[in-house]
């Protein structure tokens, strides 16, 4: 801070002062940037889409709710008599929405066991996952692994349920499956199908799976499907992190504020890191970059911050907070001299700033 | 008529998305100055419009037509700013920790000038950053953008007296960070 030779020429640091400063300050600054009405359309489409897919996920809740406690309330009681006291403490059902890539989705029965997690694998101990694995060009296949089977998938919407006394259950909506359980032959579970515990022959879908997988999995947002409804042809790039990447960012940043609160930085980056690779096109996965890498900074981390300006820019290289990310990326780097984007105020400079396609602008 | 106190019937919006865009573009040019003042200039101002406009475009229905659209998006944006507020300090104290400076300047014409008046601005925001939302809110409306008290009650919905106390506590607030922020400038070697 420079405070002390501000100079303030007689006027002293009387509050007046720096009030007519920062009112000179703001009639001093560049016309007003252009509202980009593209972005903000799209903002409302998220908005509109969070909040439809709260309301079916609560919908869906209710109903798996209601299947489950009757389900349990009425399947047959083991010799051991452990069924009866599962019944009494049916469970609320919610859920917990992980995202291990890019391509694969796993939604979580808020009682279900998971291991591990990863690009390829999620290891399920007991409980229920709805995965979506988008079929990518060379994507390597991903594997639900519960303790008896192994169920393994190029891309598919379908649902793995392991139970400790009846086995696994797999329920596939659309695309194929190949089911490999301990003593068992192989089985090829086909969109529309469900494999029972210990049959070799899949069946028709039950319909509360089928309910339960396209509401939590909805097909409207595959990444690779281009079935998004868009207003421009760069919209579906940026509307492909899908409903459920939002939901995960949400979450994330949520947590990542409450770090940043606590003054937990290195958290709060590694958070907002997780928040801006669920969405890492979108406009709020940018600002997450830079959130992480401001946090990185705050925790002395100059390696993550470097990391996350640089996968700012790798991203949005025409990002509103570009401007800011080189400048810092500079002065992390030490190289401020003589390079014209260290020495420009914040933010982009009309050259860099992101130009508003006349579609998008006001009528 | 000032653009902040027209009204939609005035303004003959349509319904529907396109209509409310041509209404609510009338005063972002008007929101981008008072975001400006409110953060304080930083690359935050963009973002905080343009979820300000997110907000406003879809709860077009709960706008009460026959009062002026201004006011109401001001008070959305005050929300929105409230968010950012813990943001843009964070994003200050990290350029501060490779800068350990005031920001950078831009070119222009008096580039002294400029200077003084971007570490005045700066102290001043620093300061701001320092106090509560609803203490920061009111200082900035009152004492910067030079509202009446009675606007400024009416837009952070409290009272009149409230406003003033406020104010008052900001004033000591910037006061005293500044004498702090002098004291420990003169006592560097």
């Amino acid at each position: 801070m420079t405070a002390g030779n501000a100079g303030f020429d007689g006027r002293g640091f009387d509050v007046e002062a720096l009030c007519a400063a920062a009112r000179e300050h703001a009639a001093a600054l560049e016309a007003p940037g252009r509202v980009d009405w593209g972005a903000v359309r799209r903002g409302v489409r998220r908005r509109r889409i969070v909040r439809s897919t709260a309301a079916v996920a609560s919908v869906v809740a209710v109903v798996a709710a209601g299947v489950a406690a009757t389900y349990l309330l009425h399947r047959p009681a083991p010799p051991d008599g452990r069924g009866a006291a599962v019944a009494s403490t049916a469970p609320a059902v919610e859920y917990r929405i992980v995202r291990p890539s890019d391509r694969v989705y796993v939604v979580a029965a808020a009682d279900a066991a998971i291991v591990s997690v990863s690009a390829v694998h999620a290891d399920l101990r007991s409980g229920t996952v709805w995965v979506r694995v988008d079929p990518g060009a060379g994507g390597a296949p991903f594997a639900v692994v519960t303790p008896d089977a192994s169920v393994s998938v190029r891309g598919t919407r379908f649902a793995v349920s392991a139970e400790a006394v009846r086995g696994t259950t797999v329920a596939v909506l659309d695309g194929a499956v190949h089911v490999a359980r301990r003593g068992l032959p192989g089985v090829v579970v086909a969109g529309g199908m469900q494999l029972a515990p210990g049959a070799t022959v899949p069946a028709s879908i039950d319909p509360a799976w089928r309910a339960s997988l396209a509401a939590l999995l909805p097909g409207t947002f595959h990444a690779a499907g281009g079935t998004a409804r868009s207003d421009s042809p760069g919209e579906a790039a940026k509307d492909d992190d899908g409903a459920l990447g939002i939901a995960a960012a949400d979450e994330l940043w949520n947590e990542a504020e409450k770090a940043l609160l606590e003054r937990r930085y290195e958290a709060a980056a590694e958070l907002f890191g997780r928040a801006a690779g669920a969405e890492p096109r979108a406009e709020r996965g940018g600002r997450a970059m830079m959130e992480a890498a401001n946090a990185a900074l705050l925790a002395g981390r100059r390696d993550l911050a470097k990391a996350a300006f640089e996968r700012y820019l790798a991203a949005h290289p025409g990002g509103q907070m570009s401007g800011d990310a080189r400048r810092m990326l500079c002065r992390l780097r030490g190289d401020t001299a003589g390079d014209p984007s260290c020495e420009t105020s914040h933010g982009p400079g009309p050259a860099e700033r992101r130009p508003v396609p006349p579609a998008d602008r006001a009528p | 008529m000032a653009v902040l106190d027209q009204t939609v019937d005035e303004a003959g919006a349509a319904a529907g998305d396109d209509a409310q865009i041509a209404l609510l573009e009338t005063h972002s040019a008007d929101l981008y100055r008072r975001v400006r003042v409110l953060v304080g200039g930083t690359a935050y101002v963009e973002d905080i419009v343009q979820e300000t406009m997110v907000q406003a475009l879809s709860c077009f229905g709960r706008y009460d037509r026959s009062r002026p659209l201004g006011p109401w998006l001001v008070g959305i944006a005050l929300n929105v700013t409230r968010r950012y507020w813990r943001r843009v300090r964070h994003a200050r104290a990290a350029a501060e920790v490779l800068a350990g400076s005031a920001p950078w300047a831009r070119p222009a014409a008096d580039p002294e000038r400029e200077l003084l008046l971007r570490e005045r601005v700066d102290l001043l925001y620093r300061a701001l950053d320092e106090l509560t939302p609803r203490v920061r809110e009111a200082f900035v409306l009152r004492e910067i953008e030079q509202l009446p008290a009675d606007e400024v009650a009416r837009l952070t919905r409290t009272s009149v007296a409230a406003v003033y106390t406020r104010v008052c506590r900001a004033r000591e607030a910037i006061r005293a960070y500044v004498d702090g922020a002098r004291g420990s400038e003169e006592r560097k070697p």
